[in-house]
């Protein structure tokens, strides 16, 4: 971590001489896939994904861990990718939008969901609400709507299609049990980015 | 009505809850939005902004920028001449005094935000760091705040004799004179603070240069990509041939991608002058200090009533603080003064509107642009009037509303020479269903035992109309190709509202082919469509009806062709799906495509007007709160909309728009606040200093919808994307002025944070200890 001081801050005067910028090689695992990327100590997670990995599901908002629009998964953990560093994540698990559906293309059931219920508008904090919304019913299976409100209550939606978004949470959770009851499949663990 | 033609389509696409096509590439991270772009060779943009509210730029040096590694160039106003024109724009009335500002401030900077310097570098770190060390050596001039000023005031502009850019006049009847026969005047001074629209998505900008071609093509959020189109050609000196402007998704807009900033104009410049694709992308700092501002206005109201609560006159000076520049601050003011009036009989109105210059980020239009400011004033002036003749706050809007024997109602208000004549509706049957809906007849016995328990309810009910609409049409192309798919291009933009879906519903419908077929594109000013645009409510109005209207036109001429083709006169046929038939010998037929491309090599293409007439839907709001006596937090208990959309064309957008204008309101009455301290520095510039709305703020709401199609145009739409906004302001802010009755509180200023409440409290508080008690 020492490299990181020797780095250019933001914000500093004009007449600092700047010193060459320092980068840095990690390992990220997105998706399942190992991505080796030189990156700045300060690069951001979501920048990362964006910029270095072209991958741009994942939307960079407020930039302040305030909004949740960025929200991955790391290590199946819902991290709002705008305030984690890129070398915090070396070596580890990253989930985002564009690994939810399965490989043959059949959308997560929160995917399909929040279409039936018009869950989106403009659908730039769509990614954040379903990624935050997989790690939420993963510990909530069986959530009330009061549950998915507090649950939910860190992906602001500015369009505010909250009910939908609530309905959809619900009808997912529905189908999810369901699936998982006759097929036996553990997807709910998958989804939420635990097979590794 | 729709114009009747022979064969009329079969289908039932119009009206239908339909999901909407637009939805997958959002849902699996394919949208594309502006800073989703990528072009190879693509260099980044920061700007350089000031971090004062009014001073003189005395130098700006950019060397040390040039030294940060991976910085391309920086550029200050004097380097960058040929974009030092302000932008385009012109007054609506010839006394005002207009100013716009340039790209790049050169000489003073007027808000904490203007732009002073650009820097491009290989990525966005390097070009931030580039733009930390452009230095700029400001000298301080006295910031303007507020706008009540006077002759010592400071003057931001040169020439000028004041800050008041212009005063906006409307009069009906005899105006304030019309007073002089009231039994009861009422004075207050209502405030409605300032917002921020903060859509999700950051305003960004890609801008492409082909030197070849001598092409621009610039890719950003706009709602108005045809206005955009035109002020980059005027600002960079191009013809109009030259410039192309393509929208991608947009991330929420709102109303404040509506005008032409800065930044789009500098990645132009700076795309054919360095002969790299340029993207800027905003943050949300710049969110927040540079994207347009909204509301902010002060109003000074004095109402005439008889005894019986009958409005005679509503005499309303009112102040909006348009910021440094008043760029397009006077459509907000115009919405206001025409608005004002809403679904009552006014015999007698004068509105007097003064657009004020203050050392702030320009204010402009935002969900709602002047029109929740209106109904804010009308509803609460209504409940004074109430309070103060003895009246029930219900009763006393029963007594003023229009009824439906009335219309179509002209209200005598004239828009720039646009008569506002409210075409159709039933508003105290509307209202009636608020009431009902909301349990008003039983509420007061409710609230009372709820204040036994130490709970604070209380009630708010009012009317509003929503004005979709300016009274501008557009044109709308529909091409069949020989295969069959149906191209409909318009001049609007879409963020959200689901024209890809309602437009291919509209197209589907009036034209008789499979929904399926059909293919929207908006957004593009290679279109060759004529609008300004998705704003106040108007795409569905002015898109909608120009794709309606084209689509019975090709159908007609597809129909004549087919006729001919199987020899049968037109009313012996049918088009059902693919296929014109021969009714009664249905083995005689054509393909729809097959037909176009017997029409010509690329199928048959229509072009068409809209009807832009303005049209007016009532909506009515009920809510009960639970406001915390001891917090002063507000919970919202119920929520009712009632609220006339004319023919609809799809209940589950129509529904998502209603709500989701309603919570945003929600959002402007309880948490929104951008406040600027005595210094001139804004105080909310993060989201955690500017709340918005979240899922758990968000209450169910019980819709019910009036259908009274609109008289002014041919398919009898309407715009809903403002109504909820609009009336939650007023509804809300009644509510929990009822809750907090006991205390005798007014609420005046929006918005009421617990802050303003407990404020309020104890204003309220110390007004009675001083008059000796409650008495």
């Amino acid at each position: 971590m020492s490299q990181v001081s020797e780095v250019p801050e933001s914000g500093r005067s004009g007449s600092t001489p700047v010193p060459p910028t320092l980068t840095v090689p990690i390992q990220l695992r997105v998706n399942g896939q190992i991505h080796t990327i030189q990156v700045e100590p300060r690069t951001t997670l979501v920048d990362a994904l964006r910029t270095h990995l072209g991958m741009t599901g994942t939307k960079l908002v407020c930039g302040q861990g305030a909004c949740g629009a960025c929200t991955v998964l790391l290590d199946g953990e819902r991290v709002t990718a705008c305030i984690i560093l890129a070398i915090m994540c070396d070596g580890r698990e990253v989930k985002t939008i564009e690994g939810l559906a399965l490989p043959d293309g059949t959308p997560h059931p929160l995917q399909a969901a929040f279409v039936r219920h018009d869950a989106l508008q403009c659908g730039f904090c769509t990614p954040g609400q379903i990624m935050s919304a997989v790690a939420f019913l993963r510990d909530h299976p069986e959530p009330t709507i009061d549950e998915i409100r507090a649950g939910m209550a860190g992906n602001l939606c500015r369009c505010a299609a909250y009910i939908g978004i609530r309905e959809a949470v619900a009808d997912a959770a529905k189908q999810m049990r369901a699936s998982t009851a006759t097929s036996g499949a553990a997807t709910l663990a998958q989804d939420a980015g635990e097979m590794s | 009505m729709p114009e009747t033609i022979s064969s009329s389509p079969a289908s039932n696409f119009i009206g239908e809850r339909r999901k909407r096509v637009e939805d997958v590439p959002m849902l699996v991270g394919a949208g594309q939005y502006t800073s989703d772009l990528r072009f190879s060779d693509m260099a980044e943009l920061a700007i350089v902004r000031s971090p004062h509210p009014h001073a003189r730029i005395v130098r700006v040096d950019t060397s040390a920028a040039l030294k940060v590694p991976g910085v391309i160039a920086a550029f200050a106003a004097r380097d960058l001449p040929e974009i030092l024109k302000p932008f385009p724009g012109a007054p609506r009335s010839p006394e005002a005094r207009f100013v716009t500002p340039t790209a790049l401030a050169a000489e003073v900077v007027r808000y904490v935000g203007e732009a002073v310097a650009v820097v491009v570098a290989e990525d966005v770190y390097a070009a931030r760091d580039g733009a930390d060390a452009v230095v700029v050596e400001y000298a301080p001039l006295p910031p303007v705040i507020g706008v009540v000023q006077d002759a010592t005031t400071p003057v931001l502009h040169a020439g000028w004799p004041s800050n008041l850019a212009q005063t906006v006049q409307i009069m009906t009847g005899a105006g304030a004179d019309g007073l002089d026969g009231a039994d009861v005047i009422i004075e207050e001074t209502l405030t409605i603070g300032r917002l921020s629209a903060q859509p999700m998505e950051p305003r960004a900008a890609v801008a492409v240069y082909d030197q070849a071609t001598r092409q621009l093509t610039v890719y950003f959020a706009t709602q108005s990509v045809n206005m955009a189109q035109r002020s980059l050609c005027a600002l960079l000196d191009l013809p109009a041939d030259r410039v192309r402007v393509i929208v991608p998704n947009i991330g929420g807009a709102f109303g404040v991608k509506t005008r032409l900033y800065g930044e789009e104009t500098i990645a132009a410049c700076l795309a054919m002058r360095l002969g790299r694709p340029m993207r800027w992308v905003g943050d949300r700092h710049e969110e927040f200090t540079v994207t347009n501002q909204a509301r902010a206005q002060v109003h000074h109201i004095r109402m005439g009533l008889d005894r019986a609560g009958h409005i005679l006159a509503f005499v309303d000076h009112f102040q909006q603080d348009a910021g440094a520049y008043n760029i397009t601050a006077d459509g907000p003011v115009y919405n206001t003064a025409v608005s004002v009036h809403g679904p009552y009989h006014i015999p007698h109105l004068a509105m007097t509107g003064d657009i004020i210059l203050t050392n702030s980020t320009p204010t402009g239009p935002y969900r709602g642009a002047g029109r929740p400011e209106a109904a804010y004033v009308m509803e609460r002036m209504l409940d004074r009037a109430a309070d103060r003749l003895g009246l029930d706050r219900a009763e006393i809007r029963q007594r003023n509303l229009i009824r439906p024997d009335e219309m179509p109602y002209d209200s005598g208000i004239r828009r720039q020479q646009i008569p506002i004549i409210f075409d159709t509706g039933d508003y105290p049957a509307g209202f009636a269903q608020v009431l009902g809906a909301i349990g008003y007849a039983e509420f007061r016995a409710r609230q009372a035992a709820a204040r036994a328990r130490g709970v604070y309810l209380g009630i708010g009910v009012v009317n509003s109309l929503e004005m979709s609409g300016i009274g501008v049409s557009d044109s709308a192309i529909l091409r069949v190709d020989p295969a069959g798919a149906v191209w409909v291009m318009a001049a609007v933009s879409q963020m959200g509202q689901g024209h890809p879906t309602t437009y291919a519903q509209i197209a589907a419908e009036r034209l008789g082919v499979p929904f399926e077929r059909i293919h929207v594109i908006e957004g593009d000013s290679a279109t060759g469509t004529q609008g300004p645009g998705t704003f106040a409510s108007r795409a569905t109005v002015a898109a909608g009806t120009a794709i309606a209207r084209a689509a019975l036109q090709l159908r007609q001429r597809i129909l004549a062709e087919a006729a001919r083709q199987l020899d049968a006169p037109i009313d012996a046929l049918d088009w059902r799906g693919e296929y014109i038939t021969v009714r009664a010998a249905p083995v005689r037929r054509v393909a729809y495509g097959d037909v176009a491309a017997s029409l010509g090599p690329a199928g048959i293409a229509v072009e068409a007007s809209g009807d832009g007439n303005i049209s007016f839907g009532y909506q009515g709001h009920g809510v009960i709160v639970a406001v915390d006596p001891d917090l002063l937090t507000v919970a919202i208990e119920q929520y009712v909309i009632v609220h006339d959309a004319g023919n609809i064309i799809n209940p589950l957008i129509v529904d998502g728009q209603t709500i989701g204008a309603a919570v945003q309101g929600l959002g402007n009455v309880l948490f929104e606040e951008m406040r600027y301290d005595s210094a001139g520095l804004p105080q909310a510039t993060a989201l955690h200093r500017y709340v918005l709305p979240a899922s758990i703020d968000t209450p169910e709401y019980t819709l019910i919808e009036q259908h009274f199609p609109a008289r002014a145009n041919a398919e009898g739409f309407r715009g809903v994307g403002e109504g909820g906004t609009i009336t939650s302001l007023p509804a809300i802010a009644q509510a929990v002025e009822d809750a907090l009755a006991p205390f005798g509180v007014r609420l005046n200023a929006l918005p009421l944070t617990p802050q303003r409440l407990f404020e309020a409290v104890r204003a309220a508080q110390s007004q009675r200890e001083s008059a000796g008690g409650m008495a």
